[in-house]
């Protein structure tokens, strides 16, 4: 682990698990409804979000954590070095999201400026251990890097063959 | 006619909800000027090296009301002390600075760090602040996170 | 110390709990239902017996009542609606009999007053209803508390002198009310809360230093403070001192666990807290300070990543180990099946995730219930 990447990831871990303290809300406005307060219009009931919370490693790694009373909202920013890393993460987040269901907490779209969101509610803590969840969404952080790495090398040594094939003379 | 289905019919009971403007505590505002003098005063304290003192003077005079120029302006102030302090001390010292404040100066270091954090300065100085972090959090545990989010009197 | 009793009534959460007033019955919140346990009072070690379902709410329970000679259950639920449940030896089972609440929003709490003449019920309506029974009718009707609540109830606690009652909610302010109702209740004699108390006069209004939300509120023993726990990780202690005069004392003790949900107050000079960090922490003190004193389990500190205990015999496959098993098959085509699943890591308290209520259980024991689906007796 490289010497910022720990107290990132201590700083996410302690942040997560003081944000993740839910409990079973039902909608102050709309009859017969409970509904995830961070999801929705809060004009008029400011009082059930927290203040939001940014943890950046630097500007282009970062993760925001927006608190309610039953549901959090967790956004992270992959690294992108370069354009490559922009498309693989596109399209490494985009294969995740089409399966959000699969995942239970992951968020269909990202919230804008971030590439891929969770959305924890207080049925999700009441199925799963929170630091179950916890240590997803910090593993999931940890091997993403990994990932998009991994297939950047994939890609660059698949680059060299193609150009190699390309470039051998016939004969 | 209007779209009678988009009526926000909420807005029409405001003696019901909560509005944004009474969340706000009930505490007198400060001045920008109350701002500019405690900057200068820890520019001072920290010059003359008392690390410690200006510190604690910075988060006890935090403004919680206050337009954002104010409150941002106060926050590059400790952004400004937590570099100056980081620098001149070994990266190990920091929780010792931390244990010297109390706890309502701790929780308030907790505010302004995820505020810097926040910002593109502060994003620029990421390990810096992380650090601080990480060795605040180390002292106190999980508490000033919590009323971090918790607390109305923004930062 | 002996170690508490635990009952694993299932897993669904328990959103509250409450044990009658003799320990024979144990009624707990299961989703839209209540249970109704039947307790071996002469041993507790051994687990309660399901006795009956109380199926009469449509949406989740949100909070169960006993009044105090144990003969009604006091239930409500999101669907907006309260029952009381009173035992029909004839039919064998417990018959509903229907509240006239009217609130239109989820009933988030409710109490029965200590004479068992009315109980109080809290809303996201922001409404706390007072209800009493009407002869005629054969149904419960109530009385609105109203201003200036905007927020949701959270929590309610009856003064001993059944007339004065906190609430604690989501706006973070703890009001204390006065629940008189005419022809029904008494003259109360004077408290330091007030002394003159018709029917939905604000004796008094506090708001916490943060401003977060309180998540429970209870009167002392001798009704003379009220504490409360919010979400800001504090628990406060108020001490009116008479009629519109300022409070003589409100003490706030920050805590560094994670945020409480709920409280009892078990004598006067002291409090047991649970809640987020699903561990009981004691609290004792007077009118002066109030101190932190004991936490009943010990616990591991959350904001460190637990070491996997030994790598190789790792109970249960975790994403990460997932992952990797299905990159050898791919790469290489072999399997290496990590071992086989068991409970997986879990935190060092009895509870293993939030505790949702306590409730005093004999005078030196509390009961708790978690989202966890477990019921723990403690002694503290």
């Amino acid at each position: 682990m490289s010497q910022s990447l720990k107290p990132y990831l201590t700083a996410v871990r302690s942040s997560l698990t003081a944000a993740i303290c839910l409990e079973d809300f039902s909608s102050q406005l709309v009859e017969r409804h409970n509904r995830p307060e961070i999801e929705v219009d809060n004009t008029h009931n400011p009082e059930l979000i927290l203040n939001p919370m940014v943890i950046a490693r630097n500007e282009n790694e970062k993760i925001l954590i927006e608190p309610s009373i039953n549901s959090v909202r967790v956004s992270i920013k992959i690294k992108q070095a370069d354009e490559i890393e922009q498309i693989l993460v596109h399209k490494f987040t985009r294969f995740l999201t089409s399966r959000a269901e699969n995942f239970f907490i992951l968020r269909r779209v990202p919230i804008k400026g971030y590439d891929i969101s969770f959305l924890i509610t207080n049925f999700h803590t009441e199925q799963m251990l929170k630091d179950k969840l916890v240590d997803f969404i910090i593993e999931f952080m940890e091997d993403v890097d990994k990932e998009i790495s991994e297939m950047k090398l994939f890609l660059n040594a698949r680059a060299r063959v193609i150009a190699e094939a390309y470039l051998t003379p016939f004969d | 006619m209007e779209d009678w289905r988009r009526i926000d019919i909420d807005a029409y009971e405001p003696e019901n909800h909560l509005s944004k403007e009474e969340l706000i505590p009930d505490l007198p505002p400060t001045s920008q000027a109350d701002i500019v003098a405690v900057s200068k005063q820890v520019r001072s304290a920290l010059s003359s090296g008392q690390f410690v003192e200006a510190l604690a003077l910075a988060l006890d005079s935090a403004p919680y009301i206050a337009d954002e120029a104010t409150k941002n302006l106060h926050s590059e102030t400790i952004f400004e002390i937590l570099c100056s302090i980081k620098n001149n001390h070994n990266i190990n010292d920091l929780s010792s600075f931390v244990k010297k404040l109390d706890s309502s100066q701790q929780d308030t270091l907790v505010k302004y760090l995820y505020k810097t954090m926040d910002t593109s300065y502060g994003q620029k100085q990421g390990g810096l602040l992380l650090s601080w972090f990480e060795k605040t959090i180390e002292v106190t545990g999980l508490g000033p996170i919590v009323r971090f989010m918790s607390d109305r009197r923004t930062v | 110390m002996s170690s508490p009793i635990v009952y694993q009534l299932g897993n669904l959460p328990i959103k509250d709990h409450v044990f009658s007033p003799d320990h024979s019955l144990l009624a707990v919140t299961k989703d839209n239902t209540v249970e109704i346990y039947q307790v071996n009072q002469s041993n507790l070690g051994v687990k309660p017996k399901l006795f009956t379902t109380l199926a009469g709410h449509d949406k989740t329970v949100t909070s169960v009542d006993i009044s105090f000679d144990g003969t009604r259950i006091l239930t409500c639920s999101q669907d907006r609606n309260a029952l009381v449940w009173e035992y029909d030896s004839a039919a064998g089972e417990y018959k509903p009999t229907l509240v006239l609440l009217r609130i239109s929003r989820a009933a988030t709490v409710c109490k029965w007053s200590p004479d068992g003449q009315k109980f109080a019920v809290g809303s996201s309506d922001r409404i706390i209803a007072v209800c009493y029974y009407e002869q005629e009718n054969n149904w419960w009707v109530s009385k609105h508390l109203k201003k200036p609540l905007k927020s949701t109830i959270t929590s309610l606690s009856w003064h001993h002198n059944g007339v004065l009652l906190a609430s604690g909610s989501t706006d973070g302010h703890v009001r204390v009310f006065s629940a008189f109702i005419k022809g029904l209740d008494e003259k109360p004699e004077p408290t330091p809360w007030g002394s003159k108390l018709p029917f939905q006069t604000l004796c008094g209004d506090f708001i916490n230093e943060t401003g977060a939300w309180i998540h429970d509120v209870a009167f002392s023993p001798d009704g003379n403070s009220l504490a409360f726990v919010s979400h800001d990780s504090s628990v406060g202690i108020i001490y009116p001192d008479g009629e519109g005069l300022p409070p003589r004392s409100i003490i706030n003790v920050k805590t560094n666990y994670l945020p409480f949900k709920t409280l009892v107050y078990l004598t006067n000079n002291k409090i047991v807290v649970g809640g987020h960090n699903c561990n009981l922490i004691v609290f004792e003190g007077d009118e002066n300070d109030w101190k932190e004193t004991r936490v009943i389990e010990s616990q591991k500190d959350l904001t460190k990543e637990t070491p996997a205990a030994g790598d190789d015999d790792e109970e249960e496959i975790s994403s990460h180990q997932a992952l990797n098993m299905f990159k050898q098959m791919d790469l290489k085509g072999r399997l290496n099946k990590p071992s086989p699943g068991g409970n997986g890591k879990v935190l060092s308290t009895t509870h293993q995730n939030t505790i949702a209520s306590i409730r005093e259980f004999s005078g030196n024991q509390v009961s708790t219930s978690g989202i966890d689906g477990k019921i723990v007796i403690f002694r503290v």
